[in-house]
Order: structure tokens, then sequence, then C-alpha cells
């Protein structure tokens, strides 16, 4: 858990039993969250799962059918997108065209009555935060994508929110502006102290940013976490393979002494585990991210279980390279770091190396 | 051999480009030679004597002829800011809302663009002379049949430019207003109607140019005092088509022009803004 974040007090957002259904599509179903004060927290799904819906549910676009939306501890429910003390950055942006930048930015303030005097010195205010000095006269359509982006963030960050919305806020942008956008986005909620609520289906953008992490498929909430846990103790089968990637094994438990058991990894071998309270022949489900196998030329001494393995394919990502072996009739998967140049040089296709796992590295997924 | 010609090369061919002038020469070469006669310094528009501008004097001492060309006026611009209003609402709320009939509405909403327009005429007339709407009354009231008659055929041809207009509008900004405080009133006054505003120009401009240059509608719905334009045009070429029924049409092909050029330059510049124009 991130030490920046308390989860002790009382929530900023508190979703109880939120239920959003489109027709016969449940689009959001039973979801209960708390947002804490200060986080910056993601909503993590495929596209299609209920997360945007929830967002915009908080944003007051959409209604629940079901549930309450809490902010503060105040009921939200019923009110209208334009009194609640949440802002949002929108996936296209939605920057006003026939606008200059300062205008856009001024926008929010202009309607709600705000003098001049404050407004200008608030616009320009949130003009530097994001960098955009200098910019106040052009108008979007001599905007790059990446400054459209930042007139967003600006236009939001001016009104003050609560709560800052973004959904899919970096999905347009190409790969290097999209890590300098994170960093920013890092930086800004940093200097600005408000929580913010992001909305992706990019993992690396969930784990970089967030320091809590909701994980949603088909409307529903599966896990919550911090990065870490999410990527290193995933509870469910899609935790595991949505976010990174994940070698799964079937598994038995064969046998029980001392406070451990001893599994059957299907024809890989047997791994003993420490205790877990489950009987003889129960059925489990275990997972190993791939870059926690030793991939070794040799048989590996000091590895729990030891699998002969043939190196199928090898992709080449320049910081590391992904392994696709076969070993006992199956597929695996692994990553090793080019530290020095090329890599080993016996990893080629069609070669023979061992894989060696640490028992520690396994999880037991719940499903 | 011949050098190969792209699929859009073909203006290169002789024959078409004989075509084209052709073509040109059919559409404006009337309009050029009525424009050229009204100052011919001829009682007849057949062999060219002197330059005049007399006829353009005779015509502005016409005193029937300018009062057809007040109430043209008159009419065209309260029809088409009637038009401009109505055709809008209209447009908004077929594009905006979803509601039991709304097929039904917009099929009614064409029935006047594609209605015969004889047959529109004559419908208007009995309607009016039912309501009593048809002479008797002073000016400018008795523009009134006039006037609603160019309403009724004008304003859906402005739903239909403003509907495709909105039809580009993107839903988000709208959400993004109410997100940033605006209430629905301020957001459809500053965000939805200067979007609109290219459709609302070239809507306004197409029923002003409808309305000034109405011949059969304006025909049965003007009671027997009153006229405009075109029709007094009409009743002079029935006496012989004089040069100073020339120098009238002249007038109002500049006057259509120079709506025409206005407009352009408006929406260039509305388009430029939002740079979809270089």
């Amino acid at each position: 858990m991130s030490p920046r974040v308390d989860v002790s007090g009382p929530p900023l957002v508190r979703i109880e039993g939120v239920t959003r259904r489109f027709g016969p599509v449940v689009a959001v179903d039973r979801v209960s969250l708390d947002i804490p004060e200060n986080a910056f927290y993601a909503l993590l799904g495929p596209s299609g799962c209920g997360k945007t819906t929830l967002l915009r549910m908080i944003a007051g676009f959409e209604q629940p059918d079901e549930g309450r939306i809490l902010l503060d501890g105040e009921d939200m429910t019923r009110v209208p997108p334009n009194r609640r003390p949440v802002n949002m950055v929108f996936q296209s942006y939605a920057v006003f065209p026939h606008m200059t930048v300062w205008k856009n930015v001024a926008y929010g303030l202009e309607v709600t009555g705000v003098p001049q005097g404050e407004i200008r010195r608030r616009v320009e205010e949130a003009l530097a935060l994001v960098r955009l000095e200098g910019m106040e006269a052009r108008r979007p359509h001599q905007l790059s994508g990446g400054q459209k982006q930042r007139v967003a963030l600006a236009r939001a960050l001016v009104k003050r929110p609560r709560l800052l919305l973004l959904d899919e806020p970096l999905s347009a942008l190409d790969r290097k502006l999209r890590e300098d956008m994170q960093m920013e986005l890092v930086r800004l909620r940093h200097e600005v102290g408000i929580t913010f609520l992001l909305v992706t289906h990019d993992q690396d953008e969930a784990l970089s940013m967030a320091d809590r992490i909701a994980v949603m498929n088909a409307g529903r909430v599966l896990q919550v976490a911090d990065p870490r846990t999410l990527y290193e103790q995933p509870r469910t089968r899609f935790v595991a393979e949505f976010i990174g990637t994940a070698n799964l094994f079937e598994g038995r438990v064969v046998a029980r002494c001392d406070g451990t058991v001893r599994v059957r990894m299907e024809d890989l071998g047997e791994v003993r585990l420490p205790a877990e309270s489950v009987g003889n022949g129960t059925h489990l489900r275990l997972a190993l991210r791939p870059e926690k196998w030793r991939v070794d030329p040799e048989r590996p001494p000091a590895a729990d279980l030891a699998v002969a393995a043939r190196l199928v394919e090898m992709a080449y990502h320049g910081d590391t390279s992904r392994l696709h072996l076969e070993a006992g009739g199956r597929r695996l998967v692994a990553v090793v770091h080019n530290a020095r140049r090329g890599g080993d040089p016996r990893l080629v296709p069609g070669a023979r190396v061992w894989l060696g796992l640490a028992v520690a590295d396994l999880v037991v997924l719940e499903d | 051999m011949r050098a190969e010609r792209g699929p859009l090369d073909y203006a290169r061919r002789w024959w078409l480009r004989a075509w084209l002038a052709a073509t040109f020469l059919f559409l404006y070469a009337p309009i050029v030679i009525l424009v050229v006669f009204s100052f011919n310094d001829s009682r007849r528009n057949i062999v060219w004597r002197g330059f005049t501008t007399k006829y353009y004097l005779e015509a502005w001492h016409n005193d029937s002829l300018i009062e057809a060309f007040t109430n043209s006026l008159v009419i065209a611009v309260a029809s088409t800011l009637l038009s401009t209003v109505l055709g809008a609402l209209l447009a908004l709320a077929l594009w905006r809302f979803r509601f039991p009939g709304k097929a039904a509405v917009e099929g009614a909403n064409a029935l006047p663009i594609v209605i015969p327009e004889i047959c529109m005429g004559v419908a208007l007339l009995v309607f009016f002379s039912r309501l009593d709407l048809m002479g008797g009354m002073g000016w400018p009231w008795s523009l009134l049949p006039v006037l609603i008659g160019h309403v009724t055929f004008s304003f859906p041809f402005v739903a239909v430019v403003v509907r495709a207009r909105l039809e580009g509008f993107d839903r988000s900004l709208e959400e993004a207003s109410r997100d940033l405080g605006a209430g629905e009133w301020q957001t459809f006054r500053r965000i939805l109607v200067p979007y609109m505003r290219p459709g609302l120009v070239a809507g306004a401009l197409l029923a002003m140019t409808l309305s000034l240059d109405d011949f059969v509608i304006t025909f049965f719905t003007s009671g027997p005092d009153t006229i405009t334009f075109p029709v007094k045009i009409y009743s002079m070429v029935r006496f012989g088509a004089t040069p100073e029924v020339n120098a009238a049409s002249t007038v109002l092909i500049a006057v259509t022009v120079l709506l025409t050029v206005i407009a352009m330059n408006l929406q260039r510049r509305s388009s430029a803004r939002e740079g979809m124009l270089p």
C-alpha cells in the first residue's frame, strides 16, 4: 500500500452497490468502491467492462439504476453534472473548437460567474501548471494532440475540483508523448493535491501512474490493490492474465506434511508449498510471471523446480527478450533481460534449456 | 504514342472542354445579355445603340416598381428570420430527441420541398381565403399571406442544412460544457449555437434567395393590392420586355450575388477559425 494514501479516513468517493443496465446488458453490476482522498486511483479493464460507464455515473452523465454515489459523504446520485465538484478530461479532449485556449480554460469559471479578476489569475495559473504559457491566443486546430490534452487538463483543474476524472486520457497520443504525459500527470497530481480517477484499458498506464487500481471485467470489480500487489499477487485468473502475462498451471495436492503441501503441477513436476488449508486431491490453479523463470542452458542446482524445455521462438524487445518454450507438451513463456549485449548467445530457437522456479514466486489463484 | 492520361485528366480532352464551354454559354449568356442590354440606349432589346443608365433612373422613378421591390425586401427579411429560427428549432428537435412519430415529422418536413409549387400556391390561396386573410388589410399586414407562404416553403430547407451541420457535432463538447458548470441553456447558447452558425448562415441565405425570387406561390397568395418584385416584373414583361425590366432584374441579380458573397465570406471566416480550411 502506498504510504501517501490514507485509506483509514472517510473516503472521498463511496460507490455503494451501483448497477447500470443498458437494455438487457448490465454494464455495471453491483459495484462498491471507496476512493480515498488524495489517491491516484485507476479503473482498469478491457473495453466494455463498464469502467467508462462507472466514470460517467460519477461525473453525472449517467444515472445508476440501483445504488448510490457519495462524494464527501453527500449523496450525488441525483445531482446534475454541472453541480458536482467533479471535472473530467474527455477521451476526445472535447476542447471547444470555436474558442481560443484562454477562452477554453476560462469557460468553466465564466459560466459560474467567477469575477473577471479572479478568472484572469486562475487561468494564468492553470496554463502555467500545464506549461501552456504563450499559447493563450491559439485556437484548438493550431494545437497538437498533446497540447489539446493540456488544454483539457487546465480547463478541468482551473475549477479546483474535489475529484478529477480522466477517461482514457492518453489513448490518442503516440508512444513517446504518452510516456511524457504519464510523468506529467503524476507531477500535476502532486502539485495540485487533487484526487485523480483514471479510466484505462492499458495496464502499463495504470501500473506506472496509479497508487490504487481496481480491475474490472464484465461490469464487476475483481480486485482492488496497489500496483505491486496486483502484479505480484493477482487473486484471479483474469487479473493474472490481464495485467502482464502469466504462465498458468493446473495443480493437485498430492500430500500434506509439516504445514506444507506437495502439489503436482501437470506434467512438470512437484513443488512444496507453504501450508494451505487444503485437503488431498484439491485442484489448484497456479500462476507464474514470465520473468520469474530462471532460464539456463545448464540444470540450475538451486531451483525448487527445474523443467527441461525447448526454445521455440524468441522475440527481441530491446531491453528484454520474450521466449516461447515448450515443456512437457505445453507452452510456456519466459522473459529474460538483455543486460549484456544481445543477451545469452546460446539462447537460439531450437536450443535445449532449463527453466528454474522458486516456490515463493508461485501465486495460488482463487479460481 | 500518346501520353498516358490519368483517370482525373479528363479536362484535357478537347470535346469535354467544348462541352463545358457550351454549358457555361447556355447557362450564363442569357444573364450576361440581360445585364448588357439594361444599359442599351433603345426601347427594344434587339440592337445595341449605345450606353446609357437612363433605364435605371426610369426604374427608380417607377413608383409601383419601387413599391414591389420594398415589399419583396420586407417579405424576404421577415421570412428569412422566421424560417431560420423555425428551421433551426426543427433541426435541433430532430437531431436531439427521439419521440414517437419522429419519422412522420421528418417526412412531413420534406413535403414542402417536394410538393409542386403550383399545388402549394393553390392550397395556400384556398386556405387563406377561408381564413379571410386575402385582402382588406392595410400595409404591412397585407403582406402576411405571402410571408406565411414563404416561411412555409423556406424553413424546411433551413432545417435540412442545419441538421446536416449538427450531424458532425461532437456530443462530448456538450458534456464537457455541462461538466464545467454550465447549465443547459448556457451550453446551448455558448457551445451549440456557435457550432451551428455556418449552417444557420447558409440556411438563412437559402431562405433569403428563395423568398426574393419566388414567383408561383407569391402570385397565388398576394392579394389584389399586393405586388412583389418578381410578380411586378412579370406583369411588365407582358407589355413587352423593355430595358427597364432588364435594369430592374439586374438590380435583383446584384442584390442576390452580393448576399451570396457576404454569406460565403462569413462561412469561410468561421471555417478558418475552426481549422477546417487552411
